[in-house]
């Protein structure tokens, strides 16, 4: 791009309102990669939740089983 | 008619004598001379291609309000237009294929996958002829660029290798959509963006012929960079074909 | 562990290491640039995230040439990564690029700029990535047709570039300069560290969201061992690869 020393100046746009423009270009980059972190944090949140769902089934079946195999003996 | 019945016959006739199945060439030949035997009975996407560009000729008018058109702006409402149609067609490229088994019956032979690629694009790029055919006149009717006749040399120049641009990536991109659910969605908003160089190479280069006071030949840069953009994505379209004909 | 879980604690802290340094470079040491002043800075940010999603889209595709050849599902899971984080940060780049157009210019859009313009029209392509992953419901199939449009619109990107720029060379005869050609070391620096620091933090999300996809894809297994076939949904509506 012919911005960095090339072609004629442009007008000097005031530094106060540079410093807007800039701070909103920065903000929204950011808030984009945030926004994305937020989705795949929410994701893992879910994939937890059902991990721990799972591993609940999996201890329930646990206890259950050896109940089972005692009855025949009883 | 079905592609396969046709490749079978070709197969049954060598088989006669050797039983080697017919070339990659010979296929390709069975392939369109099965569509375009389809097309000219049933006249079901040529005329339909035609009449839309016409119309869209008549639509640019409305919008435009102007009764001649010149220059790039010309260029524009053309290259627009051819495009669209293009597009048309290739929603339609392999609507029978998928309809009627031709796709089965096709993995089935014992050929080169790439002749379906050859034939349809061959297809797509004859189906574009003869709509230019119908298309250049009306719109030499509808928006009377100056100096059409002189600039013709160059047009039908400009026209081949743009027809050979929507060829080609019409045809691979109708073969991505077509097994797609919104197989009429997904193959023009594909389509578009990856035939817009060539568009940027057609209006900019015919934009110069039909200016009142531009020079007669054709630029020659934009038929260098067309053709090139032509030949780069028919080898890549020639190389990834193969992988969406597989079950 | 899984594979995709080795080096991410590594990546993730180089990546805060050079966002840090990149950024204090861009606003405490590079020098305001003649013509625009302040405004420039923009320039840090915006020029490296376009950079870098461009070399995403190529990359998504040298993925799909591997999976082609290797079959591997793997190589797709790359790819459809790759091509989802470039779109992420193509959106921020065209974003910051809108900003830095109107304080540079004083308009939000500029056709004139040709490397704008090729960026839109690469991102409008790799915009129908997504629905066409979607809209294909066999995995099988879903991967191979996304591998081909991978390797078709990976090429596709340099290729539009020289077009998009060849047609403003010849329209408007101009000097090409390329980004960066003509920095002074100071803002060269502050660009290449921001350059680096965008990559890093490419190469962490895309770590990231391959290991989130791969667990996510034990889960389901685990709950279909646990429960049977029917307790797991259908993948059916996804577009991502499992």
């Amino acid at each position: 791009m012919p911005l960095i020393a090339a072609g004629q100046p442009t007008d000097f746009v005031s530094l106060h309102t540079a410093v807007k423009y800039v701070a909103g270009a920065y903000i929204v980059v950011f808030a984009i990669i945030l926004i994305y972190l937020g989705i795949m944090a929410w994701r893992l949140a879910n994939n937890q939740r059902e991990l721990a769902e799972l591993h609940k089934l999996v201890e329930e079946r646990d206890a259950e089983v050896p109940e089972r195999e005692q009855e025949p003996a009883l | 008619m079905s592609g396969a019945t046709e490749v079978e016959t070709a197969s049954a006739g060598a088989s006669a004598d050797t039983p080697r199945p017919p070339g990659t060439l010979a296929t390709a030949a069975a392939i369109l001379r099965k569509d375009l035997t389809v097309e000219l009975r049933t006249f079901e996407t040529v005329p339909a291609m035609a009449i839309f560009t016409v119309a869209t000729f008549v639509i640019f008018h409305f919008g435009l309000q102007r009764d001649t058109l010149s220059g790039q702006l010309a260029a524009g409402v053309l290259a627009v237009s051819l495009l669209f149609a293009a597009i048309l067609g290739t929603n339609r490229l392999f609507v029978a294929e998928r309809e009627q088994g031709g796709f089965d019956g096709f993995l089935l032979a014992p050929v080169d996958r790439s002749a379906m690629f050859l034939a349809k694009a061959a297809a797509l790029f004859l189906y574009m002829a003869v709509l230019e055919l119908v298309a250049v006149p009306a719109f030499a009717l509808f928006a009377g660029p100056p100096r059409l006749g002189s600039a013709l040399g160059g047009l039908v120049l400009f026209l081949a290798l743009a027809d050979i641009a929507f060829a080609v990536i019409g045809t691979l991109v109708s073969a991505l959509a077509v097994h797609t659910r919104a197989r009429d969605l997904i193959g023009p908003i594909i389509g578009l963006p990856l035939q817009i160089p060539a568009l940027i190479c057609f209006a900019l280069g015919t934009g110069h012929l039909f200016t009142l006071h531009g020079s007669q030949t054709p630029p020659g840069e934009w038929l260098l960079i067309l053709g090139l953009y032509d030949v780069v994505n028919a080898l890549l379209a020639y190389a990834v074909f193969d992988f969406l004909l597989e079950e | 562990m899984s594979k995709h879980a080795r080096h991410l604690r590594g990546l993730t802290i180089a990546t805060l290491v050079f966002f840090l340094a990149g950024l204090a470079l861009t606003f405490f040491y590079a020098p305001d640039d003649v013509n625009q002043g302040f405004a420039q800075k923009i320039f840090y940010i915006h020029v490296p995230l376009a950079i870098v999603s461009l070399c995403g889209y190529v990359l998504g595709g040298v993925f799909g040439v591997i999976h082609l050849r290797t079959r591997e599902r793997i190589w797709d899971l790359r790819s459809y990564t790759a091509i989802h984080m470039s779109l992420i940060f193509s959106v921020g780049g065209l974003l910051s690029g809108a900003i830095w157009a109107k304080v540079a210019w004083g308009h939000w859009w500029v056709w004139s700029e040709p490397t704008l313009v090729s960026y839109l029209i690469v991102v409008l392509l790799f915009c129908t990535y997504q629905p066409l992953r979607f809209s294909i419901e066999d995995p099988e199939r879903q991967s191979m047709y996304a591998s081909v449009f991978s390797v078709v619109a990976g090429a596709f990107v340099p290729l539009n570039f020289l077009i998009v720029r060849l047609s403003e060379a010849f329209v408007h005869p101009r000097v090409l300069n390329l980004e960066g050609g003509t920095l002074p070391g100071s803002m060269a620096l502050a660009f290449y560290v921001m350059v680096i620091a965008v990559a890093l933090l490419f190469a962490t999300l895309m770590k990231f969201e391959m290991l989130a996809k791969e667990t996510r894809g034990q889960t389901r297994r685990l709950r279909r061992k646990l429960l049977g076939d029917d307790a797991v949904a259908p993948v059916g509506r996804s577009a991502a690869p499992l």
